[in-house]
């Protein structure tokens, strides 16, 4: 992992009497896809908003490429950021060049020409260039929205729902070209409600709901809500053995037909339980792991929270 | 050039290109332009032709040699001349209208497009400051509007030369006439751009924003028909005295404007 580009730390913004973001602490390296997963109104976009220096934190510090967020440096951190907001936001009776140009032209971009014809070309709109924006596709438009986000070439790319609303297609070509932006380079926060994209794009996940639940790698998150559940298959009723659990270091989770699904407090208890339901007469046919998904490792997180 | 100067230009001429594809927006200006010249050629050409009366032999002539003491250029025009003159100046007055419509018009458009289109965020997502924004969303709707006054010129001069009595169009470059066009329209079209843009923010219907146009232009009418009706014509020291005011409007409404033009106030309050 090389440098950090984005810092947060104790981030924490209020409207009025509601508390957006609390407390917010995390980091991304240049190089890395960080996802923000969280129910809506968890604050994601509020921290989009503060990293874009859109916003202003109520408390706590941004730093974004080495420049601390204030007042003051809120325009130099606007050029270190390409936001892609939720919805795309063109300028539909210009043609798609016009609409690059004018974001190139804003960012101060020398030689805006030429940069925008290549950042057409890395997202696959060159051959739109000279249509209105208001006649691509949505899939069209979110590239050129995504186009527009990186015109000038920024460190940090923060994607709102980039594939929301997206057909397969489309969807796997954003996913495709934030895996360009990690090859680059850039630090990228992606958030999303899709979890598997999640999980298929990013180095490390948080998980927000106002404050911060958790940021780990997606296999850790799941292990961490794994922890330990054990399937044993055997021949026959798996209802019989269950009494023969509570005397090994395990605790029955559920009992599926020939299954029992056993949480061990470790994976060196595993072993006695095994042998101890062999004692009582079991015929094991097969023990395994059974990984909890994204989708509850997320879910434990959030209702935990509720 | 300044970066922020930079940054204004790549949005007026964003804005101009995208109001130059609505002809929605520009043939009513023209039409506007055209329209609200024609009372004028109506009263002061084509009835003293179809009737075979001089405006001579009108009322208004009388009013125009009474005037001559305050209006001095008056005096180089014969009894015709010098009433059509006159008339002339007061229709000057009503085409003020001109440039707030069109301010009215393209500023409303210029801020509720961009939220229509959802396009504020992204833009205020660059190192573009809120007042450029201001400026810029001004600037366009401003520069269009000066053009439509500068045609509306050209129509009463293009106008008066072609069918006017002899020496009428030089009244055109009167130092009122010049006052009229080169100070109040300008600032009364700023004053149309501040309320349009102010209103704009709470507003996602561009014609709510324009009903707002009633404000200055019913003064204008005002001041046209009492003029009109009254026979009297405001003088240059009237004319000064209303451009301080418009210009005191307009410090209070930029300043307003500037406020509501906020990066969180655009983001979280303009719906």
């Amino acid at each position: 992992m090389t440098s950090e580009v984005v810092r947060t730390s104790g981030l924490s913004r209020r409207f009025d009497d509601r508390l957006a973001v609390a407390d917010l602490s995390l980091s991304v390296h240049a190089g890395e896809v960080l996802s923000l997963l969280g129910p809506n109104g968890a604050g994601k976009t509020t921290t989009f908003r503060m990293l874009a220096a859109l916003l202003m934190p109520t408390s706590g510090q941004v730093m974004v490429a080495g420049t601390a967020l204030t007042a003051g440096s809120a325009d130099q951190i606007r050029s270190h950021v390409g936001l892609l907001t939720e919805a795309p936001g063109l300028w539909e009776r210009l043609t798609v060049r016009a609409n690059l140009l004018t974001y190139a032209r804003l960012h101060g971009v020398a030689d805006d020409a030429r940069r925008v014809t290549a950042v057409m070309q890395d997202v696959g709109i060159d051959d739109r260039a000279d249509e209105r924006a208001g006649a691509l596709s949505k899939g069209l438009k979110q590239r050129v929205a995504i186009a527009r986000a990186l015109v000038h070439d920024p460190p940090v790319v923060l994607l709102d729902e980039p594939t929301s609303g997206l057909d397969p297609a489309n969807a796997r070509h954003v996913r495709d070209l934030i895996g360009r932006l990690r090859s680059q380079g850039r630090g990228v926060l992606v958030s999303t409600h899709n979890l598997a994209e999640a999980e298929e794009l990013s180095d490390r996940i948080a998980v927000l709901n106002t404050r911060l639940l958790a940021c780990d790698t997606p296999r850790r998150l799941r292990e961490q809500r794994s922890g330990g559940t054990v399937v044993v298959e055997v021949e026959g009723d798996a209802a019989r053995w269950s009494a023969v659990i509570p005397r090994t270091n395990a605790s029955v989770v559920s009992v599926e037909g020939g299954r029992l699904v056993l949480r061990v407090a470790s994976p060196r208890h595993v072993p006695d339980m095994v042998s101890a339901l062999v004692t009582a007469g079991a015929r094991i046919t097969r023990v395994e792991p059974r990984d909890a998904s994204l989708e509850d490792a997320y879910l434990a997180l959030v209702q935990a929270d509720a | 050039m300044h970066d922020g100067w930079r940054r204004i230009s790549a949005l007026v001429r964003k804005d101009v290109d995208e109001i130059g594809s609505q002809p929605g927006l520009i043939l009513p200006a023209v039409a506007m332009v055209l329209g609200l010249s024609l009372p004028a050629f109506l009263l002061l050409v084509i009835t003293p032709r179809l009737t075979g009366e001089s405006l001579a032999d009108s009322e208004f002539a009388e009013f125009a040699a009474a005037a001559v003491t305050t209006i001095p250029g008056l005096i180089t025009l014969d009894p015709a001349g010098q009433a059509q003159a006159l008339v002339l100046q007061h229709f000057l007055m009503f085409s003020l209208i001109v440039p707030v419509l069109g301010s009215l018009s393209l500023a409303a458009q210029a801020v509720i497009g961009e939220k229509q289109a959802r396009a504020l965020e992204p833009l205020l997502a660059t190192p573009l400051t809120t007042t450029e924004l201001l400026v810029a969303k001004a600037m366009a709707p401003f520069g269009l509007s000066m053009l439509l006054m500068l045609a509306s010129f050209g129509v009463y001069l293009g106008g008066m030369a072609l069918w006017g009595e002899r020496g009428v169009w030089q009244t055109l470059f009167w130092p009122r006439t010049l006052l009229l066009y080169g100070l109040l329209g300008p600032l009364v079209s700023w004053t149309a751009l501040m309320l349009a843009a102010i209103v704009s923010s709470r507003v996602n219907d561009a014609r709510t924003a324009q009903q707002l146009g009633g404000f200055i232009i019913l003064p204008i009418t005002g001041l046209f028909v009492g003029q009109l009706a009254g026979q009297f014509l405001l003088g240059l020291p009237a004319l000064l005295v209303t451009a301080l005011a418009l210009v005191l409007a307009n410090v209070a409404l930029t300043w307003a404007g500037v406020r509501v033009f906020q990066r969180e106030t655009i983001l979280m309050r303009w719906k």
